[in-house]
């Protein structure tokens, strides 16, 4: 897997993996603080609902107290005047229709008077009530249950159910002196009365309330929705609380719509509970709040999710295009490619990368540099080989050219002596065995050019330092030279400085070294071509030079020819003798006396060749003029 | 043919004794150049010389339709093995050995002038 996907599924990892511990227990907060806020809000649409509960109790409260305070009825009460209370119970009555129980009895509990029936004498049911208001002189408000067959006599018709829940108020008729006359005895029955529902229902629409009683719902708001609910029956885990005196936190579902209810009970007087009230709130808006807080949090995580791929993206791609270059680059390097280097903004920090970019880089140049060193390290062994290859080459042919100069003149001098053996003209015979003793005289030369030679290799030779007269000492050489340049038909000048200071050297290796700059002046030179040869004083050494006009030297193989046995042309039919030793002894006899040699040519031109030798001085430090010029000699004869 | 006068010298001087019409040539150039005009009985090439080398020579005489039939001997110091078989390549129907003695000479040249 690349990097980058590592990098990615990493920081996804990372940015997933507290979402998803966080998002569930985020949910599960705002849940628990959204449900307290609604259940909070349930509390207080509980109390309203308490409040209209008692509302009617007060109103039934005040306006029998205002009744409770006239004379007539005090008069009435203790008169006992019972069809004059009972015409003024249905005068209150047509302005309070929705108290459903009238009823008037003395301090004792008797009936002296009742809207619902004549029946009179009896003792009111409940009769605690009645003792409390008499007792305190003041109204008593309380939730009491009848059971149905008792409120018969009150004309009311029993419902469904045990009992009939009904809010009573007790209210005392003191006369003058204070003393209790009688109490009025007024009541709403709550069962199948929607107005308490209904009422809180003005407030809060959408609320549900319900009255229960027993294990039923007694009361709820009017309508259908109403009417469906009344009498369906609670859960026993809500009686139980109810019964326990708890609240109670449930669900309940009301014509396909789901609420969620706080049920509360109702005691009376005495704190017995009689019952239950309950309001509710649709689901929806739990589940609703909960849907959206629960949606905003996923939103959330989403949205962290894409901003951590983006994120990481972005910063994966700050770490994988240097990480990724610097790979190209070693690629491209163990393919064979040491100029590549690693380059990038990103790389040049002080981080890892930086840091490997760096390395990198450094090692890339050692590694050039190493390998441009052994690249030029093999060269030079590749050159020295093929020097050495060509040395081993030019050793054989050595041979042969060698060989082929010492078996001419033995040729010659076999050929002559056995000529001469078979002659018998005296002069004849002397002539050829003169041939024959050249012949040898030159096998001798070469022998002796090839001993010098190898002399000079081995540092075996001690020059013999002496006064020499260099003038005289080439036109030495030259006369040995006459012959020769007669039959090839060559020019020679000779151009030697007036008064050429004495030169110090070696004679016999002197003569030798011009010996062989004329032989190769000769050698090389082309049919009816130029010698020249001059010697003049030049910065304090005097300079001899022997020129040709022959086939020249190449460029290229200027540097070599001072070399041990070299040719120019090695093969077995080149074109000029000699041994190839002749440059190589040139050039170690004058540089052991302190000179240099020094080539100029051009192919097909000629060639120069220079030397420089030491001026003799005396003791007293003079130099000592004393060359004797030469004139110029020519020699030009036809081929014969 | 030889660059060396001295060898020409003593070839010529064992030829005539022993009673051949000896023409000289001192390179590869001249030699040619004179087969032009004469129409030798056989032909002694020295190896090594300035110029053509003998092999060439002998080359260009076997390659020429009035020269071809002139039989060719090659001499030289050089003596290998390789040397032969390129003196036999070059079509030379004989080779003689430098330093030869003159009954060697004369023994070859008799050989191939009368067989």
């Amino acid at each position: 897997m690349k990097i980058r996907v590592k990098l990615m599924l990493t920081s996804l990892l990372v940015a997933a993996l507290p979402l998803a511990i966080l998002s569930p227990l985020a949910i599960s907060v705002s849940k628990a603080k959204v449900e307290e806020s609604l259940h909070h809000n349930l509390d207080h649409d509980l109390e309203l609902a308490w409040l209209q509960f008692y509302a009617r109790g007060e109103q039934m409260k005040y306006g029998m107290l205002q009744a409770a305070a006239e004379r007539h009825i005090k008069a009435w009460i203790a008169s006992r005047a019972t069809e004059a209370l009972r015409v003024q119970m249905e005068e209150w009555k047509k302005y309070r229709p929705y108290v459903d129980i009238w009823m008037v009895v003395d301090p004792e509990g008797r009936v002296i008077a009742r809207l619902g029936s004549d029946k009179m004498g009896d003792i009111f049911y409940h009769t605690k009530i009645v003792e409390r208001a008499v007792k305190n002189k003041q109204p008593v408000v309380s939730p009491e249950l009848f059971p149905w067959d008792v409120l018969r006599e009150e004309g009311i018709e029993a419902m469904a159910g045990e009992y009939a829940l009904v809010l009573l108020v007790a209210t005392p008729v003191l006369d003058e002196d204070g003393d209790v006359l009688g109490v009025i005895i007024t009541g709403d029955l709550l069962n199948g009365d929607s107005w308490v529902p209904d009422s809180v229902r003005q407030e809060l629409p959408e609320m549900q309330m319900l009255i229960i009683q027993g294990k039923e719902v007694i009361s709820s708001i009017s309508g259908e929705e109403g009417s469906s609910v009344v009498g369906r029956v609670i859960p026993s885990d809500a009686l139980e609380d109810f019964a326990a005196g708890r609240v109670h936190r449930g669900m309940e579902i009301i014509e396909g719509t789901a609420y969620a209810f706080i049920g509360e009970p109702i005691r009376n007087l005495e704190g017995e509970v009689v019952g239950a009230l309950a309001v509710g709130v649709r689901e929806e808006e739990f589940t609703g709040l909960m849907g959206s807080v629960e949606r905003t949090i996923a939103m959330v995580a989403v949205l962290s999710f894409v901003v951590a791929l983006g994120l990481s993206y972005i910063f994966g791609r700050e770490i994988t295009t240097p990480i990724n270059k610097l790979v190209d680059a070693t690629r491209r390097m163990s393919e064979g490619d040491l100029r590549v280097r690693v380059k990038d903004t990103r790389l040049e920090g002080e981080d890892e990368l930086g840091v490997l970019a760096r390395s990198f880089n450094h090692m890339a140049d050692e590694i050039s540099q190493a390998h441009e060193r052994l690249r030029q390290a093999y060269e030079e062994l590749q050159k020295a080989y093929e020097e050495l290859k060509g040395i081993d080459e030019l050793k054989s042919n050595i041979l042969a050219n060698v060989s082929h100069e010492l078996r001419t003149p033995i040729t010659i001098a076999k050929g002559t002596i056995e000529l001469a053996m078979g002659e018998e003209d005296p002069e004849e015979r002397n002539q050829l065995l003169k041939v024959a003793l050249n012949a040898l005289v030159r096998q001798d030369f070469i022998v002796e050019d090839l001993l010098e030679a190898a002399k000079f290799k081995n540092g075996k030779v001690k020059l013999n330092l002496k006064k020499v007269d260099l003038a005289q000492l080439i036109n030495q050489v030259i006369s040995v030279f006459e012959p020769i340049l007669k039959e090839g038909g060559l020019k020679l000048s000779v151009n030697l400085e007036d008064d050429l200071p004495m030169a110090k050297g070696d004679p016999q290796y002197l003569k030798q070294v011009l010996r062989d700059l004329m032989s190769n002046a000769i050698k090389f030179n082309k049919p009816g071509g130029e010698i020249t040869v001059e010697a003049r004083e030049k910065e304090g050494m005097i300079e001899v030079c022997v020129s040709d006009t022959g086939i020249g030297i190449p460029e290229d193989k200027q540097g070599k020819i001072f070399q041990d046995l070299y040719q120019i042309d090695p093969s077995p039919n080149r074109r000029y003798g000699g041994t190839g030793m002749g440059l190589a002894i040139v050039k170690e006899v004058v540089e052991a006396h302190g000179g240099r040699v020094t080539v100029e040519s051009e192919p097909d031109r000629g060639s120069t060749f220079c030397l420089t030798l030491p001026i003799w001085r005396n003791k007293d430090g003079q130099d000592s003029a004393g060359g004797r010029r030469a004139g110029d000699k020519v020699y030009n004869q036809k081929d014969a | 043919m030889d660059d060396e006068p001295e060898i020409r010298y003593i070839t010529r001087r064992m030829l005539e004794k022993a009673g051949h019409e000896v023409s000289e040539a001192g390179n590869g150039e001249e030699c040619l150049q004179k087969l032009k005009a004469e129409k030798p009985d056989l032909i002694l090439l020295d190896v090594m010389m300035p110029g053509l080398k003998g092999w060439e020579v002998c080359r260009k005489i076997k390659a020429e339709e009035k020269t071809r039939s002139i039989p060719v001997v090659m001499f030289t110091v050089r003596t290998s093995e390789e040397d032969l078989e390129e003196s036999r390549k070059c079509g030379a129907e004989a080779h003689i050995n430098k330093p030869f003695d003159r009954e060697k000479l004369l023994e070859t040249v008799n050989r191939i002038l009368n067989g």
